[in-house]
């Protein structure tokens, strides 16, 4: 019997120890020796050859031998059961199931393996780079201006924007600097006609703000300013500002104080020592200046050097670092923009992005911002 | 403005050290940017005695000295100066002294002799410039008493710390040492010092013997012509040399020297005359005359306006009022009587004096600002007393004054407003004393203060002037915080700032890096970018550009970022991704130009930031992931931002305009307004920035889009029923456009087409003469029922006949 459904295998397969895939391999081997030894050796050869398939083609073809539902061996021996007697056919066929599903089972593991070994096979290497697209970084100067407007705008001030090229009334004269003020000449001013110039701070909004809008007013100004300078590594023609104004019926330096702090432990360090100081804009009256404590020297006034310590280049020895300026919005100011000075009072300030950048991010040049060079601008 | 404290003890006695003085000054408004030492000190350097000189056994040019250095031993010195001699009292440098150049005096052999120190020349102690030999310590400090061993710091002037001080400009008084003295007396709670209170009360008297007339009364009030005669011009005693090298100042002649002594002290400018040079001798003050030529003592020749205020004898004109005086007149060494000028001058009118003329000097930088108008008695009687001091045979010659009595300003001053203005509560008794201490005239009014401003306080015309001297005085570090409170205001963000933040993050998204570039361009620069958007290019220029590369402001932002192209290729980049917002600026006839509020973008280079092929060669018209960016890929990308931007149904049609290659750029509109243009860069625009790739640039108005993203759109709920899917393929006139064949379809479908797809584009074998094949995907779906096939049958229909009818298409058979 077992030899006759036997030759239904090619004898040049190939074998291997199916003990490897089931393990269990030899006490099925002594149960079916016990129960129909006919079929021991099908059973041998069959697991041998399923085990020993190489890939899944040929295991393929060795399964349809074997179980296949057709003409396979199994349903070979079982069309021969009519012609057995009653109880061998009984054995005969427990016999032929057991192998059915123990052959099944060794299929499956082949198959299972050599899908595994196939997978193996097509690893790839996970280290390749991918296929990667661009990344947009927004400019540094709009992540330092986008963080000074969301904590404004948490503060409650509004974007107003303003000209770049102004007329000399608003970037001047309203802001009370009358024609032969000699504060003028710390703006140095391009023109572009008779009256006409390049805004030489973004302060000419506040004047446009208030002549548009009643107060209460809570604004902030950002924007582009000029002036006429030569250009070198810590000066450029073309930089950025924001103005902020606040205007109320009681707003107070104290009101101004707590904002320019709040601004500082915002955007320096929340435990930076600040100090404010008066100084002159011809707009403001009286006029602040912020200073936060030198970071490159933590205050000291010197750095530690090889020679034993120098002054501090950054302060100078000062100890302080200018960020910003500031004050409470000049009676003439608002005379001209036609606000009652007595009934209204208002605070200002200006600062100036570059210089926040610079400290912030360690930028050694004030010329790299407008370069746009992409190795400088992938860093932020 | 320097401030040395060996100037500012001879006005104000104080308890302070210079960087409380500093501290002191910075905290009211006098930033003080430096602390500077003038003078040396030289620790380790003694005064030691040449016992011997004698050559050098093995050097013609060295000698081998015995110096008595104050010890029990003499010192073996190798000495290479010529004038080393026996008995000579020279500075030494001991062992272990660190020179003044930096360098450390160490135990040498010098040609086999021992050397214990060094002897210095005036150089090597940087006294001067000096190095023909040992400086001679009895020349240099004749007449005193030497010890040998002593250190020479016990000879020198002590170090003088000199504060650099930030004069804000409405105070001009901090431009005299007076001045910045009053501010340290007020801030230190210090006292004038006998002297100053004598200098202070000094007043020169005028005669009415000389013949002057200020014939321009509004821009010269005040004005005192005194003649000195007999005086004789020579170098200045070595206590004024020192004194002005502290301010740095260098010493001319005595004359000149004191002018400045006292400028630098009172903040007063006088001017010397050579009296023999005056004609009548007279002084007129008046204006120039249009026209006139005049050579001012720096010796460039002048044109003058007649806007100019200047001093003039009996003929010509000598000076310019309050800017500078003229070579003619200048005292010399052969002068012998000179007339001293010390008046008040308009501030504005020296101003623009000084403008007109591009003059600026320490006179006029005061006059402009504003002299105290009552210092000129005492500060010219300060000049006298020291001339005739230094030249004991002059005598005063004839004078004249006119003086107009500078009108008193009387302020009031509520301490309410200052509590109002500061946060701060001020009671009325802490205002009078923080005003006194400044020298304010103060008498009550009840719950207010008559304030009156002092002469030299010409910035304080306001109450609110008073608030800030208060404030000042009072310490801004005593301001409380009170933290802001919103009283229900709240901030918004308007459609605009909304647009503009979507316009940048919709572009960094497509992998854009955002540039900011600079708004200054060359104008060909400008009128190239201007017209590739079909601008009259009529450019905003500057009356005074720095440079021809920054001459005029950017019609739009396509020159910035093509530099910035130009600049990255240069440094080898691979990819250059860039995008900027910003205005484009136009004159179009308005008081101001046309700010024009864009976003500009340019793609050149790889497709991709990095790929590698993995399939070996790529097959013929692959789509290449390595290549580099071409019309489509960037449309792509602009495609793409205008849908994040909520721009519906962008019509896109071909442009022609300078600047562009031909038939590759296009315009987009929305309805009838055009609201972008992109396409290929042509080499006219490229040529200038040397860049030899293909660039794709896009270029969109913002305004526009404002309404179309605050619009806010109606939800719609997907249809539930199966869509249908129909590959058709036309083969069209070579000519017809994807966008004409798109809509013709599109209107055939009618609602019931959900999407419509280009996927393929062919011309070549199997293509009628003429044609070419464009093959859709359509999605069609009903709202409300599953499609019957034969309703998809009629659609089709409609199609194929529309594009028969209206593009002379026909239906791609397979």
């Amino acid at each position: 019997m077992s030899d006759t459904l036997l030759a239904a295998l090619d004898s040049n397969w190939s074998a291997a120890d199916p003990a490897a895939l089931t393990p269990d391999h030899a006490a099925r081997l002594a149960e079916l020796e016990q129960l129909d030894p006919a079929l021991v050796a099908l059973y041998r050869r069959g697991s041998e050859v399923l085990a020993g398939a190489a890939d899944a083609n040929t295991l393929r073809d060795r399964h349809t031998a074997l179980l296949g539902r057709e003409r396979g061996v199994i349903t070979l021996g079982l069309a021969e059961m009519p012609r057995l007697s009653v109880d061998e056919r009984k054995v005969r066929g427990k016999a032929l199931n057991l192998v059915k599903r123990w052959l099944t089972e060794v299929h499956d593991a082949r198959r299972e393996a050599i899908a595994l070994e196939r997978e193996a096979a097509d690893a790839l290497d996970v280290t390749l780079p991918g296929r990667r697209g661009f990344t947009g970084r927004p400019h540094v100067l709009s992540q330092v201006r986008d963080d000074l407007l969301d904590l404004f705008h948490g503060l409650g001030f509004s974007i107003y924007t303003s000209p770049e090229v102004e007329l000399d009334e608003y970037n001047f004269e309203k802001l009370n600097f009358g024609p032969d003020h000699p504060a003028r000449d710390a703006h140095d001013t391009y023109f572009a006609g008779p009256d006409v110039v390049l805004r030489t701070h973004t302060s000419p909004g506040w004047v446009r703000a208030m002549e548009e809008r009643k107060p209460p007013l809570r604004l902030v100004f950002p924007g582009r300013v000029y002036r006429a300078e030569a250009v070198d590594a810590s000066h450029m023609d073309q930089f950025h500002q924001i103005d902020g104004l606040f205007v109320d019926r009681n707003v107070s330096m104290a009101d101004l104080k707590a904002t320019l702090n709040t601004f500082a432990r915002a955007i320096y360090r929340a435990d930076l020592p600040t100090r404010i100081i008066p100084i002159y804009f011809p707009f403001v009256e009286p006029g602040v200046q912020m200073d936060v404590q030198c970071v490159t020297c933590s205050g000291t006034g010197h750095i530690a050097t090889a020679e034993g310590g120098k002054r501090c280049p950054v302060c100078k020895g000062t100890k302080w670092v200018e960020v910003l300026g500031a004050g409470m919005v000049h009676p003439n100011v608002f005379r001209a923009v036609g606000i009652d000075p007595e009934i209204y009072t208002g605070f200002a300030f200006g600062m100036g992005l570059e210089r926040i950048a610079m400290g912030r991010y360690g930028i050694p040049e004030i010329r790299l911002f407008l370069e746009n060079d992409l190795r400088f601008l992938e860093q932020f | 403005m320097k401030l040395p404290i060996s100037w500012l003890r001879q006005w104000v006695e104080y308890d302070a050290t210079p960087q409380q003085v500093a501290e002191a000054l910075t905290t009211r408004g006098f930033y003080v940017e430096g602390v500077e030492l003038h003078g040396r000190a030289y620790p380790g350097i003694v005064v030691a005695r040449v016992l011997e000189a004698n050559k050098h056994p093995n050097a013609d040019k060295l000698k081998l000295c015995r110096v008595d250095a104050g010890g029990a031993e003499p010192l073996r010195i190798v000495c290479g100066a010529p004038n080393v001699a026996a008995g000579m009292t020279v500075p030494l440098a001991t062992l272990g002294t660190v020179m003044p150049n930096g360098l450390e005096i160490k135990r040498a052999k010098i040609r086999g002799e021992e050397s214990e120190g060094m002897l210095c020349s005036a150089r090597e102690l940087m006294l001067s410039e000096d190095h023909s030999g040992i400086l001679e310590l009895t020349e240099l400090f004749a007449g005193r008493e030497l010890k040998i061993g002593s250190p020479v710091d016990a000879y020198f002037p002590e170090p003088d710390a000199v504060l650099e001080v930030e004069v804000p400009f409405n105070r001009p008084d901090g431009m005299g040492v007076l001045g910045l003295a009053r501010e340290v007396k007020a801030a230190l709670g210090g006292r004038w010092t006998v002297r100053a209170q004598a200098l202070l009360g000094e007043r020169s008297k005028a005669a009415d013997t000389f013949d002057l007339a200020c014939e321009d009364a509004e821009g010269c009030p005040s004005y005192l012509a005194q003649v000195v005669e007999h005086v004789t011009v020579g170098p200045s005693p070595a206590w004024l040399v020192r004194a002005l090298e502290a301010m740095g100042q260098r010493s001319i002649n005595n004359i000149v020297d004191l002018t400045n002594l006292v400028l630098f002290e009172f903040g007063q400018p006088l001017h010397a005359f050579d009296l023999a040079k005056l004609d009548g001798p007279a002084i007129r003050v008046r204006r120039a005359s249009a026209g006139e030529k005049f050579t001012t003592l720096d010796g460039k020749e002048r044109e003058l306006t007649a806007e100019v205020l200047v001093i003039a004898d009996a003929k010509k004109t000598v000076a310019i009022a309050g800017v500078m005086g003229g070579e003619r007149s200048e005292v010399s060494a052969s002068t012998t009587d000179i007339l001293l000028e010390c008046a008040w001058f308009q501030p504005a009118r020296v101003r623009r004096a000084s403008k007109a003329l591009g003059l600026s000097t320490d006179a006029s930088k005061r006059y402009e600002r504003g002299v105290d108008p009552a210092i000129g008695s005492a500060a010219a009687a300060r000049f006298l007393n020291l001339l005739l001091e230094l030249c004991p045979g002059a005598k005063l010659g004839a004078s004249k004054r006119v003086h107009a009595e500078p009108q008193p300003r009387t302020l009031t001053l509520r301490p309410s407003r200052a509590t109002r203005l500061v946060g701060l509560p001020f009671a009325i008794d802490r205002c009078e004393e923080l005003l006194r201490a400044l020298e304010f005239g103060v008498t009550r009014e009840g719950v207010m203060l008559k304030v009156h401003v002092p002469t030299w306080r010409l910035d304080c015309t306001l109450e609110d002037d008073l608030v800030e001297e208060i404030a000042r005085s009072n310490g801004y570090d005593r301001i409380p915080e009170a933290p802001l409170h919103t009283g229900g205001a709240y901030a918004t963000r308007t459609p605009r700032e909304r647009v503009v933040r979507r316009a940048r993050e919709a572009m960094l998204a497509r992998g854009l890096n955002e540039a900011w570039c600079g708004s200054l361009v060359s104008e060909s620069e400008a009128t190239a970018a201007a017209e590739a958007l079909g601008d009259e290019p009529k450019l905003v220029r500057l009356v005074n550009p720095m440079s021809r590369e920054g001459e005029v402001l950017r019609p739009n932002l396509l020159p910035g970022l093509l530099r910035a192209c130009a600049h990255n290729l240069r440094q080898g980049a691979p990819a250059v991704r860039l995008f900027e917002v910003g205005a484009g600026v136009l004159d179009r006839g308005g008081r101001l130009p046309e700010e024009r509020l864009m976003l500009v973008a340019l793609v050149t280079g790889q497709r991709w930031k990095h790929s590698h092929d993995t399939t070996g060669a790529l097959k013929d018209g692959a789509y290449d992931v390595r290549g580099t960016v071409d019309f489509l890929d960037a449309k792509g990308l602009w495609e793409a931002w205008l849908s994040e931007m909520r721009v519906d149904s962008p019509q896109w049609r071909a442009y022609a305009a300078p600047g562009w290659k031909p038939g590759a750029s296009a315009e987009v509109a929305v309805g009838a307004s055009r609201i972008a243009w992109a396409g290929t860069l042509g080499q006219s625009l490229l040529r200038p920035y040397e860049i030899e790739v293909p660039v794709h640039v896009f270029v969109a108005l913002l305004d526009p889009l404002v309404e179309a993203a605050s619009a806010t759109p109606r939800a719609k709920v997907p249809g539930r029923f199966p869509s249908v899917r129909r590959d058709l393929a036309f083969f069209v006139p070579r000519a017809t456009t994807h966008a004409r064949l798109h809509e013709c379809l599109g209107g055939a479908a009618g609602e019931v087409l959900r999407s419509i797809e280009l996927f393929d584009v062919y011309e070549g074998p199997g293509t009628p003469e003429g044609m070419k094949s464009l093959a859709y995907a359509m999605e069609l779906q009903h709202a409300e029922r599953t499609l019957a096939e034969s309703e998809v049958q009629e659609i089709q229909a409609r199609m194929v006949a529309a594009v028969a009818r209206d593009c002379g298409g026909q239906l791609r058979e397979r």
